[in-house]
């Protein structure tokens, strides 16, 4: 990843133990009106949330001003998961906005950062689904960086604990079988130069090393998804720098503009730096 | 929460943590949030929060940011991670042992509540150590923090202590007996060891300009103290034999089950302060300070601080204010 730098903040901030105990008048107007009606969380913590938010934007982005994008950009999630491991997330975006691409975060996750999509000229913009890992109640961001260089926020509080450290599944060794096997499903008939939606489905256990094998004791090393690459016909559609906050075996739908027939293909590198290759037709074969 | 007819293993629980539990332990008793307040109100408690750490994966790229929430905890609670699990090593075992008799005073009739997550086998096991180790008065609370927190009750930032962590430190204001003046009216004799750095190191990178910080903001922080005209300040000189041997076999002073004492007791000192930084990131850290009386063993005072930024700054800050703090008394 390396774009992003984080943690150069010369701030003296004081405060008694009170932990978070932050100048609440000063947290109490959320900056970007990005945060949606508050989901069963009580105002302290609202507040405590919001002073987390602007410590991520400030640590992921710096001083660049974020505003609010909820009129256009759509951040869904389930309320509350049923496995905290499996979160399902959907972004869209509505409108002809030049978009370049779109950082999902994660708050409260020790990582925060989920990922960073980055559209290339084949790639479609409007529709995202991925399934993350949360680790506690969190506001969930999504941050569309436009083609012009602003960024945009829109949110979503989810109610999820305990996925970062979740056992990855049955057994380490079954996880591993048919690592970086790839399918791709096409969610509509091909029509040249008309959006398409692709279901990528990659096999990885995506270990994030906070996982705890239950039987040796020891945390399973972490061993994840770095990118994901996807390009058409030798164009880029969509590039992807992840963490450890993607599921295990990761599924990710993307929009894609075929301009004619030709080959979708999908470069998988992970932390080992195996990377794992498919090529698909699109239209898919008959049958 | 306990599933019904889930019974209790003949020893510690190795399987997985989250898995049912049962309702009961034997030899100490289950509580809920209203006892768990009751106690706290009391004051007489110990209370254990025995919770995993977050690891930064070393995987993780390098620009990738690692910012974990700070833990929460009930107010007074320590951090004692790893000693839940169903086998402990001979190292954390001890130090569990004595980190128990230090919060205690050797005294096995203080309550003790044990606790970590809704579902989290730790406690149960932590609890069933506890009343191994032949506490009388061992409460186990099985809801845990989630169970805290959504009745509505207080919590507290807490950083973690003990081999385990790899990271030793407390927050907890502990009973605060000030020592600051004897009965014989002349200034206590304060020996104040170096600060030590615990958390996440932020890489090799790091190490000599935390090496260097930890040096000079070691001199304020005595200098500062030296000022307050609360204590007389001893050279340490005369033990550093003594400390340098003790830092090659403790990976922390401040949390080496009393050697700090040995050292004081060298110097002749009537109470010796230890100082440490926790750094969760560049960015969060605090500052938690105690003071040991010598003879007793006791600590007298303790206290953490938040801070933003690992910079000489935000250091020279921090030392100040905690030292003006200490002062207020």
């Amino acid at each position: 990843m390396g774009v992003i730098r984080a943690l150069s903040i010369p701030v003296v901030l004081l405060t008694l133990s009170a932990g978070w105990g932050w100048n609440s008048a000063r947290a109490a107007g959320l900056q970007n009106g990005a945060t949606p009606d508050s989901v069963g969380s009580p105002d302290g913590e609202e507040t405590e949330r919001a002073e987390r938010w602007k410590e991520l934007q400030h640590a992921l982005f710096g001083d660049r001003q974020i505003q609010d994008g909820s009129a256009w950009l759509g951040i869904d999630a389930p309320a509350r998961a049923l496995d905290a491991a499996l979160v399902p997330v959907s972004l869209t975006v509505k409108g002809d906005r030049a978009i370049k691409g779109i950082y999902l975060v994660i708050d409260n996750n020790p990582g925060p950062l989920a990922g960073h999509f980055i559209f290339g000229p084949q790639g479609d913009p409007h529709s995202l689904k991925l399934r993350v890992r949360v680790n506690a109640y969190t506001y969930v961001h999504a941050v569309a960086e436009t083609r012009d260089n602003q960024l945009f926020s829109a949110a979503r509080f989810v109610k999820a604990a305990g996925g970062c450290s979740a056992p990855a599944g049955a057994d380490e060794q079954q996880a591993l079988q048919d690592i970086g096997h790839i399918k791709v499903r096409l969610m509509q008939p091909f029509a040249a130069g008309k959006p398409m939606e692709a279901q990528l489905m990659i096999r990885h256990p995506n270990f994030n090393g906070m996982q705890m094998n239950q039987a040796t004791r020891l945390y399973t090393p972490a061993m994840f998804i770095r990118t994901i690459d996807v390009s058409y016909n030798g164009a880029p559609v969509m590039h992807l720098d992840s963490d450890i906050s993607l599921s295990s075996d990761p599924v990710i739908s993307f929009g894609f503009i075929p301009p004619q027939k030709g080959q979708l293909k999908v470069l998988v590198r992970d932390t080992k730096d195996s990377t794992f290759g498919q090529s698909f037709d699109v239209p898919a074969p008959a049958g | 929460m306990g599933a019904e007819g889930v019974a209790e293993p003949e020893g510690y629980w190795e399987g997985d943590v989250d898995a049912p539990m049962p309702s009961t332990l034997h030899g100490g008793r289950v509580i809920h949030v209203e006892e768990v307040e009751a106690l706290l109100r009391q004051g007489k408690a110990v209370f254990i929060d025995v919770s995993n750490t977050p690891r930064r994966p070393a995987e993780l790229a390098p620009g990738a940011p690692w910012l974990p929430l700070p833990h929460r905890a009930l107010p007074d609670a320590l951090w004692l991670p790893g000693v839940g699990v169903g086998a402990l090593t001979q190292e954390v075992d001890d130090y569990y042992r004595g980190r128990l008799q230090r919060a205690t005073a050797r005294n096995v009739d203080v309550p003790l509540v044990v606790y970590c997550h809704e579902n989290c086998w730790l406690s149960w096991n932590a609890a069933k150590r506890a009343i191994g180790y032949g506490y009388r008065r061992v409460f186990w609370f099985p809801d845990g923090i989630e169970g805290w927190t959504h009745a509505g009750q207080q919590t507290k930032v807490a950083a973690p202590q003990g081999p385990a962590a790899r990271t030793p430190v407390a927050e907890t204001p502990a009973p605060n007996t000030d020592g600051t003046t004897r009965s014989d009216g002349r200034l206590p004799a304060l020996a104040v060891l170096d600060l030590e750095l615990t958390g996440d190191l932020g890489g090799p990178e790091f190490a000599a300009e935390h090496a260097e910080r930890l040096k000079t903001e070691s001199t304020r922080l005595r200098q500062d103290l030296e000022g307050t005209g609360l204590y007389r300040i001893l050279d340490n000189s005369a033990a550093q034999g003594m400390i340098d041997t003790l830092k090659s076999q403790q990976s922390y002073l401040h949390d080496c089950n009393g050697c700090d004492l040995d050292v004081g007791r060298s110097l002749h000192a009537d109470q010796v302060m230890v100082a440490w930084v926790d750094r969760v990131s560049g960015l969060i850290l605090s500052l938690t300070y105690e003071i040991h009386e010598v003879q007793t063993g006791q600590i007298t005072a303790r206290k953490s601080f938040d801070f933003r930024g690992d910079n000489n700054n935000a250091w020279n800050h921090a030392i100040d204010y905690m030292v003006r703090d200490l002062t207020k008394k």
